[in-house]
């Protein structure tokens, strides 16, 4: 049986740039230092008008593919993750397929998965080269948010950013890197964190924008985060998805360099780490400059690292991502 | 007897003691949330539209506030109804009890 390794990660961020000037300007109570003390954010990037969750992918892995000098003949199977398609149909991934100039004889599929989607990728990918089907994937993982979010809601739109990342996961002779795979889906939470019209259960709503008991403005088409749910959802079920994974790998909490957790935003992560009672060092963070990027804030957390050469062989992580669904997967990967 | 009265006493006031630190860093972090000094916090402060703003940002970190330091998961439903600190305590000793 192959093993899988993680070979390569690069992102992409589109040019635009968000700072908390601005949105204290248009949510005068919020000061740019209020902000960035309570979200732990300075900026987020916004993708253009014209510019998708595909197109921000196309140019994260082409990066990647230049960089590693990896053929794109070469790639075997393709996995797009993201929950702003450019379509209803047909798959993104076969529209990316055509753009990277992919082989033809690739598999290709997206995962509309959010917070969780990068865990859920690498899982699949795992699973193809280890069962033998292919010797390499390359996973993308890019949202607009921005594209859902209205621009007077200031609950949303001081927290997400757009983005896109490449993840190149291929075989090796060696066990796997990447394993301890666990799960959790709790769909009574899903009107929490929401876009609730434009699919076809609402696809024609009021367009009209209506005020919260905030003073946030969004219409059925928007981004709905009930913030304090999600974060119950969360200091709830992160602790037990990372006790699943370490009891399935056999560590205990101390034989784990860092924990990856998905970068919703600074009080999330103060709150997990006094949660797991973990030390700071343990829990890398990355998000001032791009805000919470989805499925990409841990490839991009990932990267940063990599580049700051904080990834030496031999290093443990666990990985966790939860989120929208509600859905959380967790894993180990080893370097 | 007297001598397991003194224990049940002894340790009332251990619990008793545990239980105000906890209120004291309670009312420590709401402070950092309203961005105000710990000694102006008290039960009979109530929200208001400048200082004491119970928005969901302020909700949001009271929820995460609560389950440090008292080990509670509060609903953000219930949280949002509180008009003053007293309440909220209220509803945390509702949780504890």
């Amino acid at each position: 049986m192959a093993g899988s390794v993680v070979t390569a990660v690069s992102s992409y961020l589109p040019d635009r740039v968000l700072t908390n000037d601005e949105l204290s300007a248009i949510f005068p109570e919020w000061s740019p230092a209020k902000i960035l003390r309570k979200t732990g954010i300075l900026e987020r990037r916004i993708a253009a008008e014209d510019e998708t969750a595909s197109d921000l992918g196309v140019r994260a892995a082409q990066k990647l593919l230049e960089r590693e000098c990896i053929d794109p003949s070469s790639v075997e199977f393709l996995i797009f993750c993201s929950q702003s398609p450019d379509y209803f149909l047909p798959t993104t991934a076969c529209i990316i397929q055509e753009r990277l100039g992919l082989a033809k004889t690739i598999g290709a599929f997206d995962i509309n998965q959010g917070c969780s989607g990068f865990v859920y990728g690498l899982s699949v990918a795992n699973g193809l080269i280890e069962s033998g089907a292919v010797k390499n994937v390359l996973l993308i993982t890019a949202d607009t948010y921005s594209k859902f979010i209205n621009h007077r809601d200031r609950s949303v739109r001081s927290l997400f950013g757009d983005a896109a990342a490449a993840t190149f996961i291929a075989a090796s002779d060696q066990n796997s890197q990447i394993g301890n795979f666990v799960f959790g889906t709790d769909g009574s939470g899903s009107e929490n964190l929401i876009v609730p019209a434009g699919g076809l259960r609402l696809s024609s709503a009021p367009v009209a924008t209506v005020a919260d008991q905030f003073g946030n403005h969004r219409s059925p088409f928007n981004l709905y985060m009930n913030g304090s749910e999600v974060l119950s959802f969360s200091l709830q079920q992160v602790p037990h998805i990372v006790r699943r994974v370490l009891k399935l790998a056999a560590l205990n909490e101390n034989n784990v360099d860092y924990y990856l957790f998905h970068q919703a935003n600074k009080f999330m992560l103060d709150a997990l780490i006094k949660k797991l009672n973990l030390p700071n060092e343990k829990v890398p963070r990355y998000g001032e400059l791009t805000g919470n990027t989805v499925s990409s804030t841990i490839p991009l957390l990932l990267e940063d690292m990599i580049l700051n050469s904080r990834i030496k062989p031999g290093v443990k992580l666990l990985l966790c991502g939860f989120g929208v669904g509600y859905s959380c997967a967790g894993c180990t990967l080893d370097f | 007897m007297a001598s397991v009265l003194g224990i049940l006493v002894r340790d009332a006031r251990l619990i008793f003691r545990e239980a105000i630190m906890e209120l004291e860093k309670f009312y420590t972090g709401l402070a950092d949330i309203f961005e105000v000094s710990p000694d102006s916090i008290n039960e009979n402060i109530y929200f208001d539209n400048e200082t004491f703003v119970w928005d969901s940002l302020a909700i949001v970190s009271t929820l995460a506030l609560a389950d440090e330091c008292f080990g509670v998961i509060l609903s953000g439903q219930l949280l949002f109804e509180c008009e003053s600190v007293g309440d909220i305590v209220n509803l945390i000793e509702q949780r504890l009890r």
